[in-house]
């Protein structure tokens, strides 16, 4: 049986838990409690130049102002200099040399976060300028890596690219792109008793920050809490990034013993922060005269910028969806991450993903440009089928992608639009239009296996209300809703009767961050984990209340069922007890009432070195098609219409889910076009402001965009049967950038264009094929 | 130091503040209302958008501003509304109800701004179509959502109103009535002055004590106007204002005079209500305006402080230019009149003395000319232009073109008004050839650099591409004409 189409998402499904609470204002982001008596502010003094010795840090000048109580260096630092997550090599403030502009050199802590900025100017840096490394070009030449050359092999590409009908080749090349989270990054820092620390911190990663304050300060972990009720976005730009911020407030909190706060202007943040990784891919593909792969090989390549960060885990995921949707027999997939000297590039929505498969996406456009065949017909030849076997080793069960591509080629009117196209492009000589499918296949699970686990701690009190801590962070994904759901559903009780909790290292311990769209799967695991300890505590009791001896019925808690608020002997429905009265008989015969529960995902592994593995619990698949006018006077390109089919399973809450899907195409979006990072010669980001680095408006939203969700009942049982949303729908977004490619491509001839392709590069390429055409009419008319 | 008095969620408070200080911090610091956001600090994003009453003749108008561009003293006697002023106890506020309902909130950092520019669309005008809600939301950035939901939130909302299923009543909170009331009874008070030290801040209300303060403080003085470039220049540029001389309560200042040949926009017009005067007559400065910052900017920004800026890229200028507007300057030595193309200097310097501000700038209307206005940047909506451009023809019977001025902005130091494409076409019919000619020719008048919002090479194809478009435009509207055809 296929994919079962699934109409308009159910509307009524359970709301935002904080719905009210943000909408009214009422809600609290880090910064918006009353500052605490006494509270200082933290300013950083960030390197100037993006690589050079430092001689010194005169900050006389600084501290000579009433109201700075110290500015602290490296010299400052009671533990260890240094916050890599991955690699031990990013120091919290530099020691010896900088690596970046805006690398933390010094904080400067004072009264206000005024004076502290003014201050912080004051900070003079003995800086001795060396050039910097800024390109993958500069930094492959040098051999200037984050960890090593990977590499994931298979069959005998060069035997099959020496033997094949036809050869492309190419370099895919993308961008960076900047998380522009509304809220900057931003953490306080409370002094405790006994020398401890709380830290409110606006972080996707409580533990690590847990972890690397301790360090830092060289205090005992249990001595660090790290508190998080939400974040104002995050998209990964907080899941490694937010760390120097907060070992930055705490280490001022720890010196001065005060309450201190670190709030990032959004400057400061576009300038010093980690971006999507840019990738140059030099691709190669062999293919016969049907667009049938039969080879292909990639070098992917990253700017990882100057220290580690998650490079080495983003540029793994590239390379596990470097073929993506396709079954290719001879691969051979090459992962570099470049050392440069830019801010560290870091985790954003799709991981590595989005720059793997935009290089094979690009190949597989060329392939059918070059053939002259429907490029929905080469991918729809070439896609995955059951028990078909991936590069790295993972067989492809339980996929959709046939019927996504099917049931999107049918939706968007894939065939008739072409053609209306096609007409469009003949009468127009100003506007072109075109259109590209995107199918997506993404893999679910860190890639990293011993992050795939979750810790829970459920409370259900005497009135029968619950209280439920995790270890995911509510960061817009509405994570608290789902596992709301999941608990309120296995209690068989209403959403209002559970309370989720802020997100504490002291009530769950060990997190892994909330990413690689993990959050809700491994952690309402986890939330049902001590749930289901719970229930089976509370059988016992509520079969011998249930039991009728005289009657027949003798207590049996394997026929206690708990339902609509209600618990009752499925022998004997027709009498039930309610849920409190349950809880109250449990505590009054000394029942534990609370649980920890833990979760870790069976099965995932992966071996680097041989490039061979299962790293995925399963794969969400789905496809798109967009449409796209381009003015060939202005290079603006407007989105016309998107149609999204995307596999979700049995959803927690698809209007939450509807909601991923258009934020991340949105996002997507932006990134395929308009968002272009400009940096100097020197290294430093220009495009620095809301004025300068244009994410998508309202405006930009395309008029027309249909999201259809297929279930899919061949696939994998996870949580509920729900699917991960946050990442795979970011994919879908390749599809515009492709579909400006087809406006501006015409027979013979396919443009060379970067991603994003905003309106200056559209106009290069519009010049470029100008010039081209023009050649070959004078050489036509010379012979 | 004089105490600022204004209305705050319908109460009236009267706070001490320096005049630098910004309505923002204000909110989140000593008034204890966080619920306003700062996501940029420097008005474009909307994450800090409240909502401003003022009287204006015998209503009172309620606009969206970017409190982050709002300096303390300017909210004197006007009414403040946050975000926690919207609902009435629990029962939410029907935007707020609406942005629940549509699933609209994702992380919700962004969305008490996006709900007050909903409660000001609104209040202004309860029936508003698709097109009114992109534009009352696109000066609001949210990286969650993809607006698909807050798009359906507006939409609905209008279709609850449009079915009767909603009281448009409800729109207003209970406590309005009352401030406006009292709003009406204080009337627009004398001039308000505050100072502290290191800067002042003077709101006077004639023109001959704003010329007679001019005077005395030539060179100190910073004019004020809507402040959202000048108030960015403070936060984020170091600018230290000593005496800030707030024209905006000058009274008839903000009038907009459409007569038959010309109109007459005074100083301390918001560019939102320039844009509704002129929408039928001079549609064309109408669609430039459209195009420019946010709602929440175009609701302070005066046409008067566009021109006295000087940017090279501000949009309003190359239609000024081809329409051939002039500027009134008023000093203490006399008025006078400078016609626009001779205004601009050199790069952010203009024929403006210290002592001298800009009283009004008179545009003639264009008639039966074709007039049309291009501008390309990275994104469609709320962003500076990279080039911009506005062409004015005049044709004779036969078609062929009499009069052709074009100008540019963006394309060097200041916005050029391109002879030599107005030479290209003249005595000429308006063709695509004959416009890729002009726009060769612009191209030898320009002189563009490179930037964060564009290549030179980049901005001097767009000067060439940008006379086709205009063409393009004519073109179309030929065709769309009764009678018309394809040219």
């Amino acid at each position: 049986m296929s994919g079962t189409p699934k109409d308009s998402p159910d509307r009524s499904s359970p709301g935002h838990p904080s719905g009210r609470e943000l909408v009214t204002g009422r809600a609290r982001f880090v910064g918006d409690d009353p500052a605490p008596a006494g509270m200082l502010h933290v300013a950083v003094v960030g390197s100037p130049v993006a690589r050079g010795r430092l001689k010194g840090v005169d900050a006389g000048a600084a501290l000579a102002r009433p109201g700075v109580v110290a500015v602290l260096t490296a010299r400052d630092i009671p533990g260890a200099n240094q916050v890599g997550g991955i690699l031990p090599d990013e120091t919290l403030l530099a020691d010896g040399e900088v690596a970046f502009v805006g690398e933390p050199v010094a904080i400067v802590v004072a009264e206000d976060p005024g004076l502290a900025r003014q201050a912080a100017r004051d900070v003079a840096m003995d800086i001795e300028e060396e050039p910097p490394v800024l390109t993958i070009e500069e930094a492959v030449r040098r051999g200037s890596y984050v960890g090593p050359v990977r590499r994931i092999e298979r069959g005998d590409p060069d035997a099959a690219f020496a033997s094949a009908p036809h050869v492309l080749s190419g370099v895919a090349r993308s961008l960076g792109q900047e998380h522009f989270y509304l809220e900057t990054q931003r953490c306080r820092a409370i002094p405790e008793e006994d020398g401890a620390l709380t830290l409110y911190s606006s972080t996707q990663n409580p533990t690590e920050i847990q972890r690397m304050v301790s360090a830092v300060l060289g205090l005992p972990r249990h001595a660090v809490c790290v508190d998080v009720r939400r974040l104002g976005g995050a998209f990964g730009g907080k899941e490694s990034q937010a760390t120097p911020w907060a070992c930055l407030a705490a280490l001022a909190a720890h010196r001065t013993g005060r309450p201190a706060e670190l709030v990032l202007t959004r400057a400061e943040d576009v300038r010093w922060t980690g971006k999507r990784h840019a990738y140059d891919s030099p691709w190669r593909i062999a293919f016969d005269d049907e667009g049938r792969i039969l080879a292909y090989e990639v070098d992917l390549r990253s700017n990882a910028g100057a220290v580690a960060d998650v490079s080495t885990s983003v540029l793994e995921r590239s390379m596990l969806h470097a073929e993506n949707a396709y079954a290719i027999p001879h691969v051979r997939i090459v992962g570099r991450a470049c050392r440069t000297n830019l801010p560290p590039a870091t985790a954003f929505r799709g991981f590595g993903a989005p720059q793997g498969v935009f290089a094979i996406e690009s190949a597989v456009q060329r392939v059918a440009a070059f053939l002259g065949l429907d490029p929905l017909e080469v991918r729809r030849r070439n896609l995955y089928r059951e028990g078909d076997v991936t590069p790295y080793g993972q067989a492809v069960t339980g996929c959709v992608l046939e019927e996504a591509l099917d049931r999107v080629a049918e939706r968007s009117d894939w065939g008739r639009r072409r053609e209306t196209i096609d007409e469009f492009n003949r009468q127009s000589a100003t506007r072109k239009r075109g259109i590209a499918v995107t199918p997506v296949k993404f893999g679910i699970s860190f890639t990293a296996a011993f992050l795939n686990q979750a810790g829970s701690l459920v409370h259900v009190f005497g009135d029968g209300s619950v209280s439920v801590s995790h270890g995911a962070i509510e960061m817009g994904q509405q994570v608290n809703a789902k596992i709301a759901r999941v608990v309120a559903d296995a209690m068989g009780i209403g959403m209002d009767r559970v309370r989720v909790e802020s997100t504490n290292t002291r009530r769950v311990a060990n997190m892994s961050p909330t990413a690689a769209s993990t959050g809700a799967d491994l952690n309402g695991a986890a939330a049902l984990d001590a749930v289901r300890q719970i229930l089976d505590r509370l059988r016992p009791v509520a079969a011998s209340m249930l039991a009728d001896p005289a009657g027949g019925l003798a207590p049996a808690p394997g026929h206690v069922r708990f339902q609509a608020g209600r618990v009752l002997d499925d022998r004997a429905p027709g009498r039930t007890l309610s849920f409190e009265e349950v809880v109250a008989q449990a505590y009054a015969r000394r029942v534990d009432l609370a649980a920890h529960g833990f979760f870790a995902t069976p099965g995932v592994e992966f071996n680097r070195e041989t490039g061979r593995g299962t790293p995925f619990a399963y794969y969400v698949c789905g496809a798109a098609v967009t449409e796209v006018t381009v003015d060939l006077l202005t290079g603006a390109t407007v989105v016309d219409a998107v149609t999204i089919v995307h596999e979700l399973g049995q959803s927690l809450n698809p209007a939450v889910d509807l909601g991923q899907v258009h934020g991340a195409f949105v996002q997507a979006m932006g990134w395929c076009t308009g968002e272009e990072l400009v940096l100097d010669p020197r290294g430093r980001i220009l495009s620095d402001s809301a004025a300068t680095y244009k994410v998508p408006t309202i405006g930009d939203v395309p008029e027309r965009f249909l999201v259809e969700f297929l279930d899919n009942p061949r696939g994998p049982r996870v949580l509920l049967r729900s699917k991960a949303i946050g990442e795979p729908p970011f994919l879908y977004g390749e599809s515009v950038f492709f579909a400006v490619c087809e406006a501006l491509a015409s027979p013979g001839r396919y443009p060379d264009l970067v991603l994003p392709a905003g309106s200056e590069r559209v106009l290069e390429a519009v010049a470029a094929a100008g010039s081209c055409a023009e050649e070959s009419r004078v050489s036509a008319a010379g012979t | 130091m004089e105490k600022v008095r204004f209305f705050l969620n319908g109460a009236l408070r009267e706070i001490e503040a320096r005049p630098d200080t910004t309505l923002l911090d204000l909110l989140r610091g000593p008034l204890g209302l966080p619920g306003t956001r700062e996501g940029c600090g420097e008005g474009d994003c909307g994450a800090c958008t409240v909502v401003v009453g003022e009287p204006d003749g015998d209503r009172v108008r309620y606009r969206p501003v970017a409190s982050c561009l709002l300096l303390a003293p300017t909210v004197h006697g006007r009414h403040v509304i946050t975000i926690e002023g919207l609902a009435d106890g629990d029962i939410l506020h029907p935007v707020q109800q609406a942005l629940v309902d549509s699933n609209a909130i994702q992380c919700g950092f962004c969305t008490p701004g996006v709900a007050m520019s909903l409660f000001a669309l609104f209040l202004d005008d309860p029936d508003p179509d698709a097109e009114a809600l992109r534009a009352a939301l696109e000066g609001n950035l949210c990286r969650c959502t993809g607006y698909v939901a807050i798009r359906d939130a507006g939409a609905a909302l209008a279709g609850a109103l449009r079915a009767r299923a909603l009281d448009p009543a409800t729109l207003r909170p209970p406590f309005l009535a009352g401030v406006e009331a009292a709003q009406r009874q204080a009337g627009p008070g004398p001039t308000f002055a505050v100072e502290a030290p290191g800067c002042r801040y003077v709101a006077p209300r004639s023109a001959d004590e704003v010329t007679a303060l001019l005077g005395r403080h030539a060179g100190q003085a910073t004019i004020l106007g809507g402040g959202t470039d000048v108030v960015v220049a403070m936060r984020n540029r170091g600018a230290r204002p000593a005496l800030l001389l707030d024209v905006s309560r000058v009274d008839g200042l903000r009038r907009v005079d459409v007569g038959d040949d010309e109109v007459r926009v005074g100083a301390a017009a918001c560019l939102e209500d320039l844009g509704r005067a002129v929408r039928d007559a001079l549609p064309v400065l109408a669609a430039a305006i459209r195009v420019m910052g946010s709602r929440q900017v175009r609701s302070r920004a005066t046409l008067a402080g566009n021109l006295a800026n000087a940017s090279p890229v501000a949009d309003t200028v190359p239609v000024l230019m081809a329409l051939g507007a002039r500027v009134r300057l008023e000093g203490p030595a006399g008025g006078r009149e400078v016609p626009l193309d001779r205004f601009f200097r050199a790069y952010k310097e203009t024929e403006r003395r210290p002592d001298e501000w800009i009283t009004e700038v008179v545009i003639p209307r264009s008639g039966d000319a074709f007039v049309h206005f291009e501008k390309v940047g990275r994104r469609r909506e709320l962003d500076i232009a990279a080039v911009n451009s506005c062409a004015m023809l005049r044709m004779d019977v036969a078609g062929r073109v009499v009069q052709a001025r074009i100008a540019f902005g963006g394309a060097a130091p200041t916005a050029v008004l391109s002879r030599r494409a107005g030479e290209a076409l003249a005595g000429r019919p308006f063709t695509a050839e004959a416009a890729r000619e002009a726009g060769r020719a612009a191209a030898a008048d320009v002189s563009p650099i490179g930037d964060v919002r564009g290549g030179a090479a980049f901005r001097h194809a767009l000067v060439e591409n940008l006379v086709v478009a205009h063409w393009r435009a004519w073109a179309g509207q030929r065709a769309a004409a009764p009678g018309g055809h394809e040219a």
